[in-house]
């Protein structure tokens, strides 16, 4: 039954994530669950009709059983999931990388941004830094927040910055149009 | 300097079209405006084509010229997908009726034009990638 759950939430969170990128980026093309480079993104979003900047989304649930007990759950601040999975998505072929955060579970300490989880968002040689999503599933209608962060009374948002673009970048994103259907597109 | 004269109408194009999607949640509202927006975006898209394509002025001439000069410019480069240009053609078709005639602009009507202009969009992007304009 938790199972089926998670599920569901996973699934409404990948669309509250294509309905935040249909409003962010240029009619962009979108693809769920996509095998990217033989890695798993849970939205990736291709700008311009499929011909700018590439955009990969993982989503983590904090509600996730993997950890072993509530109490550890609790003592869990910035799970390792979230500094994982912010590796994971810096070695990802595109230019634009955010992770997505479920967190439907009160039990489970909310996710806050530590200097440490602001640091290792970037890049190694600061050009690009993953972004942060806050998916609020709500009861009827989910959506995206962006993550901010109450700093000496400045608030920063934590906003996704763009990495390198390569030729092995452009040759994915056109060859990815090509061969797969897109689950949103604006059809010509 | 043709990459500059284009990304000049790119930016202008994507600029009316943020608008645009904006106004377009509450197009009952603002159909009028969505509208006109969406095609000045559409203007400016064929615009930044026709720069690209070599086109020496684009600024003052009439609007419904300009479809049969992109189509033209596209089949001297033997581009055969000519699905955008009747978009465009209908798109500058409804200009005038909706800057200055008395007629009311429908709900659906608007949603139409929105519509159209997210499709040429489409299409225009996709043809300044294919054919490698400059600035694009």
């Amino acid at each position: 039954m938790i199972q089926v759950q998670n599920q569901h939430d996973l699934g409404r969170a990948k669309n509250a994530v294509q309905d935040f990128l249909i409003r962010k980026l240029l009619i962009p093309k979108i693809y769920l669950d996509a095998d990217w480079e033989g890695k798993r993104v849970d939205v990736l979003a291709i700008d311009r009709a499929g011909n700018g900047d590439v955009h990969a989304v993982r989503i983590v649930d904090r509600n996730d059983d993997d950890l072993p007990s509530e109490e550890i759950k609790m003592m869990v601040g910035n799970s390792s999931q979230e500094l994982g999975t912010i590796t994971e998505l810096k070695s990802l072929a595109s230019q634009f990388k955010h992770l997505a955060i479920i967190n439907s579970n009160p039990s489970i300490r909310m996710f806050e941004l530590t200097l440490g989880i602001l640091e290792h968002s970037l890049a190694a040689d600061g050009v690009g830094r993953v972004g942060i999503l806050s998916v609020n599933l709500g009861e009827t209608e989910p959506n995206v927040q962006v993550i901010y962060k109450e700093e000496s009374r400045v608030q920063v948002l934590l906003k996704a910055e763009r990495f390198r673009s390569s030729r092995e970048i452009v040759e994915l994103a056109d060859q990815f149009v090509t061969s797969h259907t897109a689950n949103w597109e604006i059809r010509e | 300097m043709i990459a500059i004269e284009v990304q000049h109408y790119l930016n202008r194009a994507r600029d009316f079209y943020e608008g645009m999607r904006l106004l377009k949640d509450d197009i009952g509202e603002f159909r009028f405006s969505s509208a006109l927006l969406g095609i000045h975006c559409a203007i400016s898209y064929c615009d930044a084509l026709r720069v690209g394509l070599g086109s020496p002025k684009v600024s003052s001439d009439d609007h419904r010229k300009a479809a049969a000069d992109l189509k033209s410019r596209l089949l001297k480069r033997r581009f055969s997908d000519l699905g955008g240009i009747h978009q465009l053609a209908s798109l500058l078709s409804e200009k005038s009726s909706v800057s200055y005639s008395s007629n009311e602009l429908r709900r659906q009507d608007a949603e139409v034009i929105v519509q159209q202009t997210e499709r040429f969009m489409a299409w225009a992007e996709a043809v300044g990638k294919k054919l490698k304009v400059q600035g694009w």
